[in-house]
């Protein structure tokens, strides 16, 4: 176990490495000067202009400054934002942990959603619950998340004024409410982005899920569990479910990088005040260095998180953990 | 003596893309206390699909057991009981074990829970004591080192030691019935000899009845007291073991003895029977082995019932009425 | 392959996804002949703007009193030559990709899948922004391309994948004991082989494509008003969702339907390519 993980971080360290290369290449090939930005921004000081300059090597030649720039990264010095006015870290910092619950509360009901759809259409194959479930998924699956956002918001936000229009927490009211009052306020503000963009995710496990299941049903070990006289839930949850999750916890890690996507959406049909907001707000501000440092740092969320889902995957497949 | 399971005219189909496959067409036998009936066949006569039925495990839409079949067990028609009764029988009465034991386990159970668990589907009894009784069960199918075994993955055991687990877990609550089906097929040679060898020792030891099902004659010479020969579907000759080698009254029997290569006769080619089994969505009209028959006259268009040719031999052919058509 | 063909139309919802797809086609280009009305015509600021669907303009009109349905049939021209085209860009470099490094093998192979990794690990949109953030306002034809640039790597993962079994395959053994050259085998052997996942993947991409670039779009740095892209008129509109609902809802739902359409013919192509997964 040890050994794999070490691998494995080796690994994650590379791509990491590659994609702040990546980055390099395309801020070059972009036309202009990559510190055009500079030009626009009239009320930056010159020194700060000078000292970005030498932070970053643009008098040296190209190699030079390949290296600065992966050395300056590795540091975790992503640049300077000159809509705030202060380094990209520090204004990234404060807007990933936004980010991080807002995936992963979609993450809970995509897969909370997403597998017991799945499970029981698989369990009901062909019945008319199925029929109807698959509608529902592929209709769900087919919807930009975004405009499910707005349509969510019309109705439970303005029309039926039963949650929040937008924000992570009340504009007004937060700073003056209990410490109980300010986590419902929260939650109360997490609802519908994080249904949201679970949602639509959670369609395309259901669907997953229904195949990995309509697999496991068909197994030996199933029908030999039936032979052995246990109850028929016992046989669907314990002998197919089981198996059938397997299949799903691979999918888990490829959901992150779809989920980030998302967010950036999300975060900005409902004004949260996430990283992917951030990056956007950063191209209208034309904060070039903002935008470049969120692909970095989104990369290395996915990575950790494949990680992560690697590790989760040996441990509940025993068939991986021996020889 | 009362049979102890008896199964009288099972009819199961499938519904498949060229129509409906009757793989089981009337087939009917009696199994009695204590003893082991060898089912015999080819593939495709219908012999796990025999099996199946008798625990009601075929699949619907497309599998369905006919309405007038039987399967008469303990005074009740399994067939037609309430499902939380059948699942009282599945397991603790009539067990069943089945050719891949490898694909008949569950591979992210350890062997120890997929024991246990039928022990505590059936039986009251406490986890811890569930566990050792798993531990015997293990001992007893010759299993070296059972308690470490207990935390074990199939994926982890060969083939021979699956089949043993197969089997522990068959017996875990002292079935009175137990269902083979191709037990060995699935195992090297060797390996098959040794589980016949525990499959007979502890038939013995617990008085259970058997139905081992096989296409191998030789694991029926051994192990059946007697042996029911199916083809397409049907049930084809009923013998003690002995009889049916000794006087195999069906043409179809004797052309499987036939084609066995046996030390005693050696042969330059073995002889094989002409054609083919025909396909169960179209079984032939009158007798079905008709067509490849050796013997076959005007009389095989009409199908044959069951005739007995001796007391506890009997055999659909009306070769069985008229011994004289019987050329050399 | 008349049999898949066969497999294919069975389907029910193959025959749907096909149909929809028929009529999207359809009004994509008939859109200059069908539409009542100028998509980028302001018709009459002061009496047409924001007006309900109704006979004169089905789908009503939008803050600059444009007809919606106009707009929404010429988005359709739009989307789905964005998704077509594009989506063909990233079949043929995916496939190329894949085909070589999965028959050549070796650095090369390990080169570009490590290209593949270090590109899926960035979320797509990231990715996007990135390119068009630095890049500034481009033009549909530039939109297509990077679009098509940046949706190829699962396809060359799926190829490579199909490759690297074909590979061990006796037919292909064969063709080199023939002394067939290994550019011959590749597109006339192992291309054929190749075509029904990359098929699948293809009508799959193009729903995907639709809903990237109606995000795209949505946030402003996708297609660039006026043309009219349906997530484009979502995003002018969201402000006035409450009192002229028509402004978003049909643009949305045609996307939707879209998507449906193309999500359902790739389902059924992948049902009929593996009797399996039925």
């Amino acid at each position: 176990m040890v050994r794999f993980l070490v691998s494995r971080l080796a690994q994650a360290a590379a791509i990491v490495f590659l994609v702040a290369t990546l980055s390099f290449v395309l801020i070059h090939m972009a036309p202009g000067d990559p510190m055009q930005a500079m030009g626009e921004w009239s009320f930056v000081s010159p020194d700060v202009i000078e000292q970005q300059r030498r932070l970053w090597g643009l008098d040296r030649p190209l190699s030079e400054q390949y290296l600065r720039y992966v050395a300056n990264v590795a540091r975790g010095d992503l640049g300077y934002s000159f809509a705030e006015h202060r380094p990209v870290a520090q204004a990234i910092g404060e807007r990933i942990p936004n980010t991080l619950v807002l995936a992963v509360a979609a993450l809970v009901v995509m897969f909370g959603v997403g597998i017991a759809v799945g499970a029981l259409q698989g369990a009901r194959a062909r019945s008319r619950l199925d029929d109807a479930l698959s509608l529902t998924t592929v209709v769900l699956y087919s919807v930009p998340v975004f405009w499910l956002g707005l349509v969510l918001l019309l109705l439970f936000g303005q029309a039926l004024h039963w949650l929040p229009v937008g924000g992570a927490t009340d504009a007004v009211l937060h700073s003056h409410l209990s410490w109980l009052g300010r986590v419902g306020d929260r939650v109360r503000h997490l609802i519908l982005p994080a249904a949201t963009l679970g949602l639509v995710g959670a369609a395309g496990v259901a669907r997953y899920q229904r195949a990995a299941m309509l697999e496991a049903v068909r197994q030996d070990f199933v029908r030999a569990a039936r032979a052995k006289g246990l109850a028929e839930r016992a046989v669907l949850i314990r002998h197919a479910l089981r198996t059938a999750l397997l299949p799903t916890v691979t999918l888990f890690g490829l959901t992150f990088p779809l989920l980030l996507s998302g967010a950036v959406l999300v975060e900005t049909v409902f004004g949260w005040p996430g990283l992917g907001k951030f990056a956007v707000d950063a191209i209208r501000n034309r904060d070039y260095q903002v935008v470049t440092a969120s692909a970095i740092i989104t990369a290395v969320m996915v990575t950790a998180g494949n990680l992560l889902a690697d590790v989760l995957y040996r441990f509940v497949d025993p068939r991986t953990r021996t020889a | 003596m009362k049979p102890l399971l008896s199964v009288r005219d099972l009819r199961t189909t499938f519904r498949t893309a060229d129509g409906v496959a009757r793989a089981a067409d009337g087939v009917s036998f009696d199994l009695f206390p204590a003893e082991t009936l060898g089912l015999v066949g080819e593939s495709g006569c219908g012999k796990t699909v025999t099996a199946l039925s008798i625990l009601r495990l075929i699949e619907g839409p497309a599998g369905e057991i006919g309405a007038e079949s039987v399967v008469e067990y303990d005074g009740r028609n399994l067939l037609q009981l309430p499902e939380s009764e059948l699942r009282a029988v599945r397991g603790a009465e009539i067990a069943m074990i089945f050719q891949e034991p490898g694909a008949s386990l569950n591979p992210v159970l350890s062997v120890g829970t997929q024991i246990t668990e039928t022990l505590l589907a059936h039986r009251v009894m406490t986890r811890a004591t569930a566990r050792q009784r798993a531990v015997e069960l293990l001992e007893l199918v010759g299993l070296a080192d059972a308690a470490r075994r207990m935390n074990d993955y199939p994926h982890q055991l060969s083939g021979g030691m699956q089949q043993r687990v197969m089997i522990a877990i068959a017996l875990s609550c002292e079935p009175r019935i137990l269902i083979a089906d191709e037990p060995t097929t699935a195992l090297d040679v060797t390996i098959q000899a040794q589980i016949l060898e525990l499959l007979a020792h502890l038939k013995h030891q617990l008085g259970m009845a058997m139905i081992l099902i096989t296409h191998d004659l030789g694991v029926v010479a051994g192990l059946a007291d007697r042996v029911a020969v199916m083809y397409a579907g049907q049930v084809v000759e009923e013998a003690p073991v002995r009889q049916l080698f000794a006087a195999p009254q069906h043409p179809y029997t004797e052309a499987l003895l036939n084609a066995a290569p046996r030390l005693d006769r050696p042969a330059d080619r073995l002889a094989a029977i002409p054609g083919a089994v025909p396909p169960a969505t179209a079984w032939p009209e009158g007798c079905r082995f008709h067509p490849r028959c050796a013997y076959g006259w005007e009389r095989c268009t009409t199908p044959p019932p069951h005739l007995e040719a001796t007391p506890g031999h009997r055999a659909r052919c009306w070769l069985v009425e008229q011994p004289s058509r019987r050329r050399a | 392959m008349p049999l898949t063909v066969q497999r294919l139309l069975v389907q029910r919802r193959a025959q749907a996804g096909l149909l929809l797809i028929a009529l999207l086609v359809a009004g994509a280009l008939l859109a200059p002949i069908v539409s009542p009305y100028d998509p980028i015509a302001q018709l009459d600021l002061e009496q047409r703007q924001l007006l309900a669907p109704s006979p004169a303009h089905p789908f009503g009109t939008d803050l600059l009193s444009r007809d919606l349905l106009s707009r929404v049939l010429f988005g359709a021209r739009i989307s789905l030559a964005i998704a077509f085209l594009s989506v063909t860009v990233s079949i043929v470099v995916g496939t190329l990709v894949g085909l070589v490094a999965g028959f050549a093998g070796g650095a090369l192979d390990t080169l570009a899948m490590r290209a593949v990794d270090t590109a899926l690990a960035i979320p797509r949109i990231f990715l996007l922004l990135v390119i068009l953030g630095l890049w500034g306002a481009v033009g549909v034809p530039v939109l297509i391309v990077i679009l098509g640039l940046t949706n190829w790597f699962d396809t060359s993962r799926l190829v490579r994948a199909e490759v690297l079994s074909l590979k061990q395959r006796e037919f292909v053994l064969a063709t080199r004991a023939l002394g067939v050259g290994p550019t011959r085998t590749l597109f006339g052997h192992i291309l054929p082989n190749v075509a029904a996942p990359i098929t699948v993947s293809a009508a799959l991409g193009i729903g995907q494509i639709v809903l990237v670039e109606a995000g795209l779009s949505f946030l402003g740095i996708g297609v660039r008003k006026p043309t009219p892209s349906w997530g484009l008129m979502i995003a002018e509109s969201q402000d006035l969702m409450v009192s002229a609902w028509w402004t978003v809802a049909f643009p949305g739902l045609a996307i939707v339907i879209t998507v449906i359409a193309f999500s359902l013919l790739g389902d059924a192509l992948q049902a009929a390519l593996d009797p399996r997964t039925r």
